[in-house]
């Protein structure tokens, strides 16, 4: 649930600030997730409690320019992204899945409405899947699911 | 001369004297006739209280007869009517006392005395010592029908759904925290033998999850 839009909350903040555009585009990505302004609160919450202390401003809000090429090449995806999530869950399945990652990525793959193809990947070991290079677009999904290390 | 022009002397003719019929009541010639049966002296001449009661009838004056007069004619003691004021109490009579008879209106209390002393409905076993040595062969029917009765209640038991048995299972793999192939293949086992769909499967998964 949190993990696309906190991303999409990083990158509206990367220069520090947040400009007008960065929070429109946010407020759209909150209704393209189908979040609640609740389910929104609480990661933008933790988000200005543990992560916007720690920047240091040096623009005007230029974030909002990355944030839209990530939402609109997410966007591009449509057809394959099933296909991504179901390799992604298999490869998470043979590195060693965790409870968290599971929750995560399984709700990840909730918002974008392919969840069914994620779980097959993960819990259907006689489907057969085809192993994928993801695209860079779905890197904080495979950061959740342990596929990609942080610091990577 | 018509038939309905009144006579001169029609108050005249009595029609009963004419056509011989009797006057008298039925119940008092029943009353004469009795006393006729009973008094064989007095039958051909009537008395004249009877006369009176007879000429009292005559003038349709029945129903102002005093009860003395009818006495006077029917003893109320010959015709078997016995007032309620005379009921003679044989206990007093005899000059002795009366039962103790104690009237209880709850109905409920006689009846569970009856129970308790009808002896010949109860069937159940009776309350037996049985020492050492000696065969309780009573009471094995008793005990065999209770422990029929125990394994009729755990056969009756519902048994664990499908879904909670899956769920115990899923539980179990996520002890470790971490999820691998192994268990998965387990896991996608148990849901052919407990026939649970893969829709199920996510259903309890959530649960088991947010539990």
């Amino acid at each position: 649930m949190s993990v696309l839009f906190r991303h999409a909350l990083d990158l509206a903040w990367s220069d520090g600030r947040l400009s007008k555009r960065g929070a429109i585009l946010l407020e759209n990505f909150q209704e393209i997730l189908e979040l609640s302004d609740s389910q929104r609160s609480v990661v933008e919450e933790k988000h200005h409690l543990q992560v916007i202390p720690h920047l240091i401003p040096r623009g005007l809000g230029s974030g909002a320019s990355t944030l839209d090429q990530w939402m609109t090449s997410l966007m591009d995806l449509d057809d394959e992204l099933p296909r991504y999530l179901t390799s992604m869950g298999r490869q998470s399945l043979e590195t060693g899945i965790s409870k968290q990652a599971w929750i995560e990525g399984f709700a990840a793959a909730e918002r974008m409405k392919c969840e069914f193809e994620f779980a097959r990947g993960v819990w259907e070991p006689e489907f057969e899947v085809e192993i994928l290079a993801w695209p860079e677009v779905l890197d904080p999904v495979a950061k959740s699911l342990g596929l990609v290390l942080e610091e990577e | 001369m018509f038939i309905d022009e009144p006579t001169e002397n029609a108050d005249d003719i009595d029609p009963f004297e004419a056509l011989n019929v009797s006057t008298t009541a039925p119940a008092v010639r029943g009353a004469s006739l009795l006393d006729a049966l009973g008094e064989d002296d007095d039958e051909d001449e009537p008395s004249e209280e009877e006369g009176e009661v007879i000429a009292t009838l005559e003038m349709g004056g029945m129903m102002e007869m005093d009860e003395e007069i009818v006495e006077s004619i029917i003893p109320l003691d010959e015709a078997g009517v016995i007032e309620e004021e005379e009921d003679v109490d044989p206990f007093e009579e005899l000059g002795a006392m009366r039962p103790n008879v104690v009237e209880s209106t709850n109905t409920n209390v006689n009846d569970a005395l009856a129970a308790f002393m009808d002896e010949d409905e109860y069937q159940g076993p009776e309350n037996t010592i049985v020492f050492e040595g000696e065969d309780a062969t009573e009471d094995e029917p008793i005990e065999q029908e209770e422990v029929e009765e125990k394994i009729q209640v755990e056969t009756e038991k519902p048994r664990a759904q499908p879904e909670e048995l899956y769920r115990f299972l899923l539980e179990g793999v996520w002890i470790d925290d971490v999820l691998d192939p192994a268990e998965v293949a387990l896991m996608a086992r148990k849901r052919r033998e407990l026939g649970i769909s893969f829709e199920t499967h996510l259903k309890v998964l959530k649960q088991v999850l947010h539990d």
